[in-house]
């Protein structure tokens, strides 16, 4: 037990010597040995995550890649400040999440809009709950709409939008109080594969438009090859960082460079951790 | 560039939009359920005007229709309809409004819920119509009493309505806002709430009839005006038309409160109609 636990330390320490950036970078996340466990209905604790460790620098595009089950969705609700932490630390700009933060934005599996509310007013949500003013909301909310390509689409409601235009939506509300950090969750899972291969080139735009940090979460790896600076990977459940992968294709990256050899080459070593079972 | 836009076009092209569908249509279902009414009536008067059944106990659709048109043209009926319009109005708006401040203050405290579920349970299965007699005693003859019974029979549809609609908000959009800094608060009133409100909706329907059956209960126990004081009091003295056109028109009434409800829900939850694509799929 004392000797696996010693195993397991020496290895994030090896993993994490290794691929720490350079020193004096900015680092604006950083998580350290995060440990989370939930009891499951019938009582069991389930270890989530063991142990994980991350750290992602200023403007860095990061991708978390893992088999379904894995605990990356628990790590971005942790990040989020929407679960608390077992334990091990979790620092935002150096300072511990403790719950939400206005310098973050989160974009979910799904859309997650309020049907109730026009595409405009649902953009404005977290502008209003953080007290933005109404000028400076509606300045940017103008910005979004037409950096999102959703012009003139901004009094409608969700349910006259595709699922592809409300993700785009969603995308929109996550950038309105111009967070520092932008928190991903498989954001294009449920589209079909054009509209997601759009979506992607769009939020890379996006990302480079808008210098953000980013952590996205995907089960997709060449979607990770393509969005990502580096491509952190996940363990099956309990999840932890098994590989961190520098992907070193210059930007803006086009839909070709799926077809480039070096491209293949970033993706079987990513497969390779995966076995048969993924994909 | 050309062929990045191309793309987007051909992208944008397979993003439809919902296709509405027309709201009227005459089907010859409807024909047939609008035919079928004259011919329910020519029935009964035949069957009545025949003498197979005895015109004290049975009135005729044209006796009813005289009753009818004396009650609310000529205004034989409208002080007896004005009582006890206020009292289902009013029995409505109490229990529909308890119903729902109850219903979400359970639906968001789980520790309130808990520890009143027992009672609520236990009240749920008195039959609240027996406890009317009670509630005449207690608050006496006058709109007072009918008022109570009318909102008593009719919170409690919409509290468990309520409950189960706050409850169901999707767990995302509840995140969603944790993930902002919302407060509980406003997380109940931009979350919960408006998720809540076509259970809240289903409540208030059931409640509309519920509040009419209130009402009339509460006129046959004590009182000496309202439709239910008119369908008793002629009942006694054996005018069979008077009591079906008092019915006619409690039925009536009760018609114009739940339709009123329907138009207001369309209205207010009006993305309900919006197509299958809702923000949770």
């Amino acid at each position: 037990m004392q000797a696996q636990a010693l195993r397991n330390a020496d290895k994030d320490d090896a993993v994490s010597a290794q691929f720490a950036p350079p020193a004096g970078r900015d680092r604006l996340i950083e998580i350290d040995n995060l440990v989370k466990e939930y009891v499951s209905r019938d009582g069991s604790p389930v270890l989530a995550l063991d142990e994980t460790s991350i750290s992602v620098s200023r403007g860095e595009f990061v991708c978390v890649v893992g088999p379904s089950g894995c605990g990356k969705s628990t790590l971005l609700r942790i990040l989020a400040g929407i679960l608390k932490p077992s334990a091990g630390a979790v620092l935002l700009d150096g300072v511990p999440v403790t719950g939400a933060r206005p310098e973050v934005g989160i974009v979910f599996q799904s859309p997650v809009l309020l049907p109730w509310l026009t595409v405009r007013k649902n953009i404005a949500l977290p502008a209003q709950l953080q007290g933005l003013s109404k000028e400076l909301t509606e300045e940017r909310t103008d910005d979004l709409l037409k950096l999102v390509g959703l012009e003139g689409f901004g009094g409608k409601y969700p349910g006259e939008l595709s699922g592809g235009m409300q993700q785009r939506v969603g995308i929109a509300r996550s950038l309105i109080h111009d967070p520092s950090v932008l928190l991903m969750d498989e954001p294009f899972g449920a589209l079909d594969a054009m509209t997601r291969d759009h979506m992607n080139q769009e939020l890379q735009r996006i990302c480079l438009e808008k210098k953000k940090t980013v952590l996205l979460i995907t089960h997709g790896i060449s979607e990770a090859v393509f969005l990502g600076d580096r491509v952190l990977v996940m363990s099956p459940r309990p999840g932890r960082i098994v590989d961190d992968i520098t992907i070193n294709i210059p930007r803006p990256r086009s839909l070709d460079v799926v077809n480039t050899e070096e491209f293949g080459e970033y993706v079987r070593t990513i497969r390779r951790h995966f076995g048969n079972t993924s994909h | 560039m050309s062929a990045q836009s191309a793309a987007t076009s051909a992208i944008r092209a397979t993003e439809r939009m919902p296709v509405k569908r027309s709201r009227w249509r005459i089907s010859s279902t409807m024909v047939l359920s609008i035919v079928l009414l004259p011919i329910m009536l020519l029935g009964w008067e035949y069957w009545v005007q025949s003498g197979a059944v005895s015109k004290t106990l049975v009135a005729p659709p044209s006796a009813v229709a005289v009753s009818l048109y004396r009650a609310v043209i000529l205004g034989g009926m409208w002080s007896d309809m004005w009582v006890t319009a206020q009292e289902v109005i009013l029995g409505f708006l109490v229990g529909g409004g308890v119903g729902i401040l109850i219903g979400s203050i359970l639906g968001e405290s789980v520790v309130l819920d808990r520890i009143l579920r027992p009672y609520v349970i236990a009240f749920q299965s008195i039959p609240k119509i027996a406890l009317a007699p009670l509630i005449v005693i207690w608050l006496g003859f006058d709109l007072a009493s009918k008022v109570a019974i009318a909102s008593t029979i009719s919170f409690f549809p919409v509290l468990i309505n309520t409950l189960a609609g706050i409850r169901a908000a999707p767990h995302e959009q509840v995140e969603l806002m944790q993930a902002y800094g919302g407060t509980r608060l406003q997380t109940f009133l931009r979350v919960k709430l408006p998720n809540a409100l076509p259970y809240i909706f289903a409540g208030l329907n059931i409640a509309a009839t519920l509040s009419v059956i209130g009402a009339i209960v509460g006129e046959f126990l004590g009182s000496d005006r309202g439709l239910g004081y008119v369908v008793l009091s002629a009942g006694m003295n054996l005018n069979m038309s008077s009591v079906f056109a008092a019915i006619v028109i409690i039925a009536v009434m009760a018609t114009i409160l739940s339709t009123t409800i329907q138009i207001l829900e369309r209205r207010i939850v009006f993305w309900r109609r919006q197509g299958p694509t809702g923000s949770d799929s």
